[in-house]
């Protein structure tokens, strides 16, 4: 059950000895009611999380077997409720409407346990809203909150939570994980390993799905492809559009299972009841759940976008590696070793500081995103921005 | 006194304030070409103590010098009153003209009929229904004002003012007022009337596009008294457009065909002529000047890349204003 947390043997250790502590009729001292879990994206948080979800509530402390460590890790234990934000942010209502789902006993074990995904998404209200419900846990309450950094949360619940930081798996820890776990071959392991930086969700996808290889191999073709205006727009263009496509394609089943359920679930509750209202109720209902769906697949399309971003950053990084001599005597291995000709011909035809400008480019329009700046004209100006770096600095 | 008309008693009949006012003031106007010095007197006919005040505002001044008596809610008002003004205006001089305003409808019908056999004159002003009742008001209104115009701009006029009299009165003379030619044309009235986001910023991205700085800023300026707080977002989508548009004509392989082109570039083809026009004045460096110029205003209008980049309003309206004069002159 832990196998899935790879290279991050500190904070197995502590995690299950709070496991251990949860069991004693009066909790140990390694157990508490708030636990804040931070590391980059890929590295594991919520796996971490439900992990040890998982190991409060199974009668062995984790046995990945029973009837309740499968529940969890599948996400229908009654018990442990994982929330993440549909849209930008966090609301206020949302925030208050879990502080009172938390005060709630557990169904069937001992805990209630609550795994806030995402947790640098709270507004400051909403995090203000969750602080009282951190200070004065409810007796049988545990709060996970996940988050890529520290700084991401207010001090104040900072200061209240037990902190388990994850760190960067080694491309060797990933590699050996997808050869054991995933009976990858080791060539195949190590090029994911190298090429998803350290996430263990990317390395997966990249090792079975010879889409997303696909897709990479289309993404790191960008650079050598900005040979004029045109190509940068209609690179530009086609990165959001295939953005687009592999969002659809995670959203849509989710979308039309959603209303599935809602709809059988209207259906049952309002019959005998007055049709009339019934029907009134079900649109309200199925609006509410469109205007969800919506902003959630334009953040799994964002989410999207940042992959191909993080994908052209490693090749800069490659770049800027062979620019200063490190790939050539070893001290770094390329993380696209793969394309070893198309970096050594970027790295040739500029300078460093180029190559940081361009890196600059990347992080801005990773910024920009986030930012909600209109994709297109995010990634047109990333594409004109890598093309042309001096650009900017030069003018005005 | 039963079936003489007195001249100096004005009727007016209905609701529709606007052309109650109107018809009040035309009396006024009327009076004051013969006697500039001419005084207009509000009364409301349900007030304590008007038979009394009917009277005196009525008779000649001290000094001389005429006077308009408007008594207003004669609908309301006791049989006594009616009398009253009906026995002043018999006997009014020629400098005092009086206006009995009534509501009309069921109310005060008795009223209505006295002062109507009394009355030299009357104005019906009745309410202006939704629908057909404001597309006549407004051909009205235009013919009045010595102008034409086409069904559509009016249907234009309509959907952008809205059903409120007053509104669509003053719309039509401001137009009258500022367009020379006779006929008043859909473009016209979008122009002056369509205000919306789309068309502002629209029309700042063309001016930016043409290079007219100032033009661009002129229009900026305007459109921000009307819609500040919407305006950035939407002149940067505008803008975005424009500069893809003469992105995709200035770099087109030579020879492509008209059909493809507008294709190529998601214009309708008459668009192409005026970007052809527009790609002279922009270099490529420039589209792609902008476009970084465009991101980074994008961003500042929705709140910055980074924390404490956040604009206050009045930054965002600087910020837009640079990003356009700049783009525009550069
Ligand atoms: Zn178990």
């Amino acid at each position: 059950m832990w196998d899935e947390l790879v290279g991050q043997q500190a904070a197995i250790e502590v995690l299950g000895a709070a496991a251990t502590d949860a069991a004693m009729a009066t909790p140990g001292p390694a157990m508490t009611h708030a636990w804040l879990m931070t590391g980059p994206p890929g590295s594991g948080r919520s796996t971490a999380a439900r992990a040890f979800a998982a190991a409060l509530m199974c009668p062995d402390g984790g046995c990945g077997q029973c009837a309740d460590c499968r529940s969890v890790l599948a996400g229908s234990h009654l018990d442990v409720e994982v929330i993440r934000p549909e849209g930008v942010t966090y609301k206020t209502a949302d925030a208050r409407a879990l502080v009172q789902r938390a005060s709630m006993a557990p169904s069937r074990g001992k805990w209630h346990v609550l795994v806030l995904e995402d947790a640098d998404r709270l507004t400051e209200t909403a995090n203000n809203v969750l602080l009282k419900a951190i200070e004065e846990p409810p007796p049988r309450a545990v709060w996970l909150l996940c988050t890529p950094s520290v700084e991401d949360v207010l001090p104040t619940i900072r200061s209240r939570c037990r902190h388990i930081m994850l760190k960067t798996p080694t491309p060797t820890d990933v590699a050996d994980f997808l050869v054991e776990a995933e009976s990858v071959d080791a060539t195949t392991a190590l090029f994911a390993a190298q090429a998803s930086q350290g996430h263990v969700g990317r390395a997966r996808a990249l090792a079975r799905d010879e889409n997303a290889r696909q897709r990479r191999r289309e993404i790191l073709s960008i650079p050598a492809r900005l040979t004029d205006l045109r190509n940068c727009f209609s690179s530009a263009e086609a990165m959001v559009a295939t953005a687009k496509e592999d969002a659809r394609a995670i959203t849509e089943p989710l979308d039309a299972r959603e209303k599935e359920d809602l709809l059988s679930a209207w259906g049952e509750g309002a019959e005998g009841r007055g049709v009339k209202g019934g029907a009134r109720g079900v649109k309200g209902a199925i609006k509410e759940l469109e205007v969800r769906q919506k902003s959630r697949t334009t953040r799994t399309e964002r989410d999207q976008l940042d992959r191909a971003l993080l994908d052209l950053l490693g090749f800069y990084r490659d770049v800027l590696a062979h620019q200063f001599g490190a790939t050539t005597d070893g001290s770094i291995a390329m993380i696209n070793a793969e394309m070893r000709t198309e970096i050594v011909r970027v790295a040739d035809a500029s300078n460093t500081i180029e190559t940081m400008w361009r890196i600059d480019a990347i992080e801005r329009a990773r910024l920009a995103l986030d930012a909600n700046v209109a994709p297109q004209l995010a990634m047109e100006a990333l594409t004109i921005d890598l093309r042309r770096p001096d650009l900017r600095r030069s003018a005005s | 006194m039963a079936g003489t008309k007195c001249e100096s008693l004005t009727l007016v009949v209905g609701g529709e304030a606007l052309l109650v006012e109107r018809a009040v003031d035309s009396v006024v106007q009327r009076a004051r070409k013969v006697d500039p010095q001419t005084e207009r007197r509000d009364l409301d006919a349900t007030e304590q103590g008007i038979v009394g005040r009917i009277d005196e505002a009525c008779s000649p001044t001290l000094f001389g010098g005429g006077a308009v008596v408007v008594i207003d809610n004669v609908e309301s008002a006791d049989e006594s009153v009616v009398a009253a003004i009906v026995a002043a205006a018999a006997q009014a001089s020629d400098e005092v003209a009086i206006v009995a305003l009534h509501a009309g409808g069921a109310r005060g019908k008795k009223l209505l009929d006295k002062l109507s056999q009394a009355a030299g004159n009357r104005v019906d002003c009745v309410e202006i229904k939704k629908g057909r009742g404001i597309s006549d008001f407004v051909s009205a209104e235009v013919k009045a004002a010595k102008r034409s115009m086409s069904p559509q701009a009016q249907s234009i006029l309509i959907a952008a003012v809205g059903s409120d009299v007053r509104a669509l009165a003053s719309a039509v003379s401001q137009l009258a007022n500022d367009i020379e030619s006779r006929e008043i044309e859909a473009d016209d009235v979008s122009r002056y009337f369509g205000g919306t986001v789309d068309v502002t910023g629209f029309q700042i991205a063309d001016a930016v596009m043409n290079r007219h700085g100032s033009q661009a800023l002129r229009l900026l300026r305007l459109a921000e008294g009307t819609d500040g707080a919407r305006l950035g977002p939407a002149t940067v989508a505008s803008l975005t457009n424009s500069v893809r548009q003469l992105v995709a004509v200035a770099t087109a392989p030579a020879g492509m065909s008209e059909r493809d082109l507008a294709v190529h570039a998601k214009v309708p083809p008459w668009k192409l002529r005026t970007l052809n026009q527009q790609a002279r004045r922009w270099s490529q460096r420039d589209l792609a000047y902008a476009i970084v110029i465009l991101g980074d205003l994008d961003a500042g209008m929705k709140g910055g890349l980074r924390e404490g980049e956040q604009l206050e309003p009045v930054q965002k309206g600087l910020a837009l204003e640079s990003a356009v004069v700049s783009l525009a002159s550069s």
